[in-house]
């Protein structure tokens, strides 16, 4: 009885040694700061200082310690990135301060760690820990607006993207859209940068972003995205318009 | 075995203690057998549902994107399997175990409260029934068996599914308080003359302390779960946000509730364990009081360790480390007991008997689980692990290593007793070996699987995160745990018709229950036991050497229904305790108030209608005899 | 208890106070509801710890005079009930067929004087967390308290009819201790409710 009493207050002594190391090492981020919202079932990534709004790939400079402010629009999340930190929820009406120190540039899978409905299960996210000149650079282009549409059919994909309501929830910054955005959905400024689609859930191709479009339930069954009905040649169009985003 | 008791008195116990004929004798019934019987059946049915539940998950996650089940299916089975496991078969199942074995135990011909003892039967039957009547047709709860705000709230989940889940769930913590209260004084007041606390079989000791543990942790479930129904029905704020609520309130009054009860369930098991060490060890256990003392020390313990369910919620690092440091601590307890069993069984000379054998599979399930919870109690750690399915493994090693192999063991222990039928010994044996591979090849992968990132309750996952192999290992061997429970099962039947008489003590045992009838008549005992020591049918001076002596307890010119009051520490004779008899007041109470509390979620009138009606069936219940009836 | 058979029939039927398993029942309700109120009272001030401002200024703090007055005469309702107990263990009756009504008549006067003041509000269970929180406490306290009317008005009739007789008092014993503890905890729920908005910060 008396060794088990040693073993377990030395592990005792480790966790609190441990504990004490990780939030004494948050503390001094030299990062940048990143706004993680949790939605269901996809994250939204603000940088505030940069004005940058992006979804579920989260780029970050390899070898700073960026700081993640976590926070919950709907229900709770949480966040986790097994290679990078253990996880941290992200509550409504709390935030929460984590900080990703990833030594080596990558791409490191996360998943949300808290169940939070139908599509729990596939709500992944990318950390893209970048050199930070290459993450100045992504940061520098993320910031621009959307370019106008180059041709006849971009613009009438552009035209479908409003009449079919999807800028209610979809902002596109300068692509002309009316800004009403309610960030239901992820902003589609800078589609076409990003690797994936549904959330870490398909690759962004012209076929899943079509399949996406029409009808997002046969990708990801649950997601809050309602099917569209268009035309083959419409649904060409808006896959067009939105791969032109860059 | 007994003192010669003349045959009338005999006639006329069976008589005065039956129950009514008929469907409406049956549905009156009070006998503590009787429940216990009710509550271990209805229970073992509500396991056999729960487990079939985790075989379809299990198939549905065997690959990645297999769609055998959708998301909405799969996040609804998931709920329904922790709330049974939880709420439906561990703790009404210990409890009927309580129920049916105590009045054995100490001597006495029924419990204290019979009628109460039936009440929260039909509590635990109706709240029951009418969460799987939601489920089987479509509206089960969907929001985890912890059912987290908001996510559980009205504005996130306007279905009834978790109306169902907020309803029954604080009918059934309503069963759990009658019986918890119910085992309480039955052990403080009727036990055997000369049975002083410290002669207490273990068992009868883990049992008084699961039920104070009980009647400390659920009433914070029952006030959680009626914020969040006046949430979702009166427009409360509780959890949320924008009015001023708070999602995390949920979390610790859940957790309040939700710690010990994974003690409230693993406590009475190390009961079931210690009677069956001490019975096939063939000695006195050694160690009575470190046992004892070990058993309140995890119960005290068990209450101040709910934060660490909530490392992640982000909470101020100085308070997480007193908590890790509690949990930590409970290892130190659990530790000593094991010592004690290991002890006992060195120095005895061991019988490996079916029964032993689940205890030996037991104490290696258990020890795992017991390190992997040493690991998650420290609190970086915890942060990688937390809601993986390091986590599932970890929680089903301690969970069917701790609870359910020590009641496996039990069961082949006591079922001579409550059937009268030796069961089978092979098969016994092929279930156990079943049971035991296919537990350890499903859930040992896990582990793996949550340190190479696989969350908790996910439907489903992508191909390319190589976590098909190790799957598909514990699904396929999901299949052979299944089976081994499914021998199981037809050994109870098989044996039961194959009727090998057991006798009244086909083991040997050292308690009181072994001193009477298999199965035992409906008073239990002909004339009440007195107790000179902690092992009575062990102890040449006791009880077990010349025949009973002790209290007949029966007057042919008054016929009550008696049993022995005594005093709580010293079990000194004390009251000619008369027991109220069968009565359907009890289910009338039962079927009002769930009027009121499962009508709420359709009509909110049928809460005053409900309390009209079980104001009516308590007046009813709980009148007092005529002064010319009463003894 | 020294060989042969143990002669019980001396044994009584009826025990009163701790040695009766009926009190200990009781205790054990007692001690599961005071725990659900202890919970609403933590849930309070865990509400009021992760509020700015609570109560909200919209609400404000609760007026003091009547509630206090109504608690004086919840906690003075206890001695008519405990005269009667004491009487009835002495083999009188009498007592509490005079104390219990007395007793009955003020938890009414008691309710009453709580639905009057909350009708007066113009805020309410689902107005924020706070309405919440407090309706909580008050609605689950003011139902015990019409359990307890309703009770004691069966302990009556039982007396009257001799169902409850000086030699086998412990239903009356029994709604006693229920009695005491529905009015004592109202003291902590009044603290919580009224004087804690007043006195800390």
């Amino acid at each position: 009885m008396f060794i088990p009493a040693v073993i377990l207050a030395g592990l005792t002594a480790v966790t609190i040694l441990t504990g004490a190391r990780i939030s004494i090492a948050a503390q001094d981020a030299d990062g940048p700061t990143v706004e993680v919202i949790g939605h269901q079932f996809w994250w939204e990534a603000r940088y505030p200082d940069a004005g940058v709004v992006t979804a579920n790939e989260i780029h970050i400079p390899a070898g700073q310690a960026t700081r993640l402010r976590l926070m919950s629009n709907d229900v709770i999340h949480s966040l986790w990135v097994p290679r990078l930190h253990g996880k941290l929820d992200l509550t409504p009406g709390r935030v929460g301060d984590l900080v990703l120190r990833p030594g080596e540039p990558g791409v490191y899978r996360g998943f949300c760690a808290e169940f939070c409905g139908a599509q729990h299960a596939l709500m992944g996210l990318l950390i893209v820990a970048q050199p930070p000149d290459e993450f100045d650079a992504w940061l520098a282009e993320q910031a621009r607006s959307a370019p106008a549409p180059v041709d006849p059919e971009r613009a009438r994909g552009l035209a479908l993207f409003t009449r079919h309501d999807c800028h209610h929830c979809h902002l596109i910054r300068g692509g002309g859209t009316p800004d009403e955005s309610q960030a239901m959905g992820p902003d589609l400024t800078h589609l076409s940068s990003r690797s994936t689609l549904g959330a870490v859930t398909v690759d962004n191709t012209s076929d899943n972003l079509a399949r996406w479009i029409a009808d997002p339930h046969r990708i990801k069954p649950g997601v809050l995205m309602p099917p569209t009905q268009l035309a083959p040649d419409e649904l060409q169009a808006l896959v067009r318009y939105l791969e032109g985003l860059p | 075995m007994s003192r010669a008791v003349a045959e009338t008195v005999l006639k006329g116990l069976e008589r005065l203690w039956d129950r009514p004929p008929g469907f409406v004798g049956w549905l009156s019934a009070v006998n503590h057998k009787a429940v216990g019987t009710r509550y271990i059946v209805t229970a073992g049915i509500f396991f056999l549902l729960a487990g079939v539940q985790a075989l379809v998950m299990r198939t549905q996650l065997a690959q990645p994107g297999l769609e055998l089940l959708t998301p909405e299916q799969y996040n609804q089975l998931f709920t329904m399997h922790g709330a049974t496991m939880m709420f439906l078969f561990a703790v009404p199942m210990m409890e009927g175990i309580g129920i049916y074995l105590i009045p054995l135990m100490t001597g006495a011909r029924d419990m204290v409260f019979p009628r109460l003892n039936a009440f929260g039967y039909w509590v635990y039957l109706i709240a029951g029934t009418t969460l799987y009547i939601g489920f089987f047709f479509g509206h089960a709860p969907d929001a985890g068996w912890f059912n987290y705000p908001p996510f559980s709230g009205p504005a996130f989940s306007p279905g009834v599914g978790i109306d169902f889940w907020v309803t029954t769930i604080t009918f059934i913590e309503v069963a759990a308080l009658v019986a918890a209260v119910e085992i309480l004084v039955t052990i403080l007041k009727v036990r055997a003359a000369g049975m002083s606390m410290g002669r207490a079989p273990l068992f009868v000791w883990s049992q008084l302390i699961m039920a104070i543990m009980i009647i400390f942790a659920m009433p914070p479930l029952i006030l959680a779960s009626v914020m969040l129904g006046l949430d979702r029905m009166l427009g409360a704020h509780f959890f949320n946000v924008a009015a001023g609520g708070d999602p995390v309130l949920w979390q610790h009054l859940f957790w309040i509730f939700g710690h010990p009860e994974v003690y409230i369930i693993l406590i009475p098991a190390l009961g079931i364990v210690s009677a069956v060490i001490t019975i096939f060890s063939r000695r006195p256990i050694i160690g009575y009081t470190p046992i004892v003392a070990s058993m309140v020390a995890i119960g005290f313990l068990s209450f101040g360790l709910w934060v660490h369910h909530m490392f992640t919620v982000g909470l101020p690092i100085m308070g997480l480390n007193f908590f890790a440091a509690a949990s930590m601590m409970i290892a130190i307890p659990s530790g000593v007991q094991i010592f004690c069993w290991m002890a006992t069984v060195w120095k005895g000379r061991p019988i490996m008997a079916a029964p032993m054998l689940y205890v030996l599979g037991f104490v290696f399930i258990f020890v795992a689980g017991g390190l992997t919870g040493v690991m998650v109690a420290s609190v970086p750690f915890d942060w990688q692990v937390h809601d993986s399915h390091f986590i599932v493994a970890h929680m089903h090693y301690v969970l069917v290593g701790g609870v359910v192999f020590p009641l496996l063991a039990g069961f082949h222990l006591w079922y001579p007793k409550i059937t009268g039928y030796m069961l089978s010994e092979r098969l016994s044996k092929v279930a156990f070996w079943l049971v035991f591979v296919g537990f350890n090849v499903t859930f040992f992968p896990l582990h793996e699987l949550g340190f190479r990132g696989m969350p908790r309750r996910i439907y489903t996952y992508l191909p390319d995160l190589g976590w098909g192999n190790l799957n598909l290992l514990a699904t396929a061997s999901a299949f052979v745990l299944g089976i081994g429970f499914a021998v199981f099962a037809f050994n109870l039947f098989w044996s039961a018709a194959r009727r090998r008489h057991a006798g009244a003590d086909p083991w040997g045992g050292d308690t009181l229950e072994w001193a009477t009838a298999s199965p035992p008549a409906v008073y239990n005992f002909a004339t009440l036991p007195v107790v000179r020591g902690r092992y009575p049918l062990w102890e040449p001076a006791g009880i077990g050497a010349d025949g009973i002596e002790g209290l007949e307890l029966y007057d042919p010119e008054e016929p009550h229904r008696y049993t022995l009051g005594t005093t709580i520490m010293d079990a000194e004779p004390q009251q000619r305790r008369p027991l109220p008899g069968p009565s359907i007041w009890p289910l009338a109470l039962a079927v009002a108030l769930a009027v009121a509390v499962i009508g709420s979620m359709m009509d909110l009138t049928l809460v005053p209608i409900g309390a009209a009606l079980a104001f009516i069936a308590m007046v009813g219940w709980l009148m007092p005899p005529k002064p010319e009836d009463s003894p | 208890m020294n060989g042969g058979v143990l002669d019980v029939r001396k044994l009584p039927a009826h025990t009163t106070g701790i040695d009766a398993p009926e009190w200990w029942g009781i205790v054990g309700l007692v001690v599961i509801e005071a725990i659900v109120f202890t919970g609403a009272m933590a849930s309070y001030f865990h509400l009021k710890v992760v509020n700015d401002a609570w109560p909200p200024a919209f609400i404000g703090e609760p007026e003091l005079l009547l509630p206090t007055a109504n608690t004086v005469i919840l906690l003075l309702s206890t001695i008519p009930v405990w005269i009667g107990v004491r009487h009835m263990k002495r083999g009188n009756e009498r007592t509490a067929l005079i104390g219990l009504p007395i007793a009955m008549a003020m938890l009414v006067v008691f309710l009453s004087l709580k639905v009057y003041e909350y009708a007066g509000h113009d805020w309410g269970v689902s107005t924020h967390a706070y309405g919440s929180a407090v309706m909580l406490m008050t609605g689950l306290h003011m139902a015990h308290v019409g359990a307890v009317i309703l009770k004691t008005a069966v302990i009556i009739q039982y007396i009257r009819s001799g169902r409850i007789e000086p030699r086998r008092p412990v239903p009356l014993e029994a709604n006693a201790v229920y009695y005491y503890f529905v009015a004592g905890i109202w003291v902590p729920l009044y603290a919580t409710i009224y004087l804690a908005p007043h006195l800390l910060p």
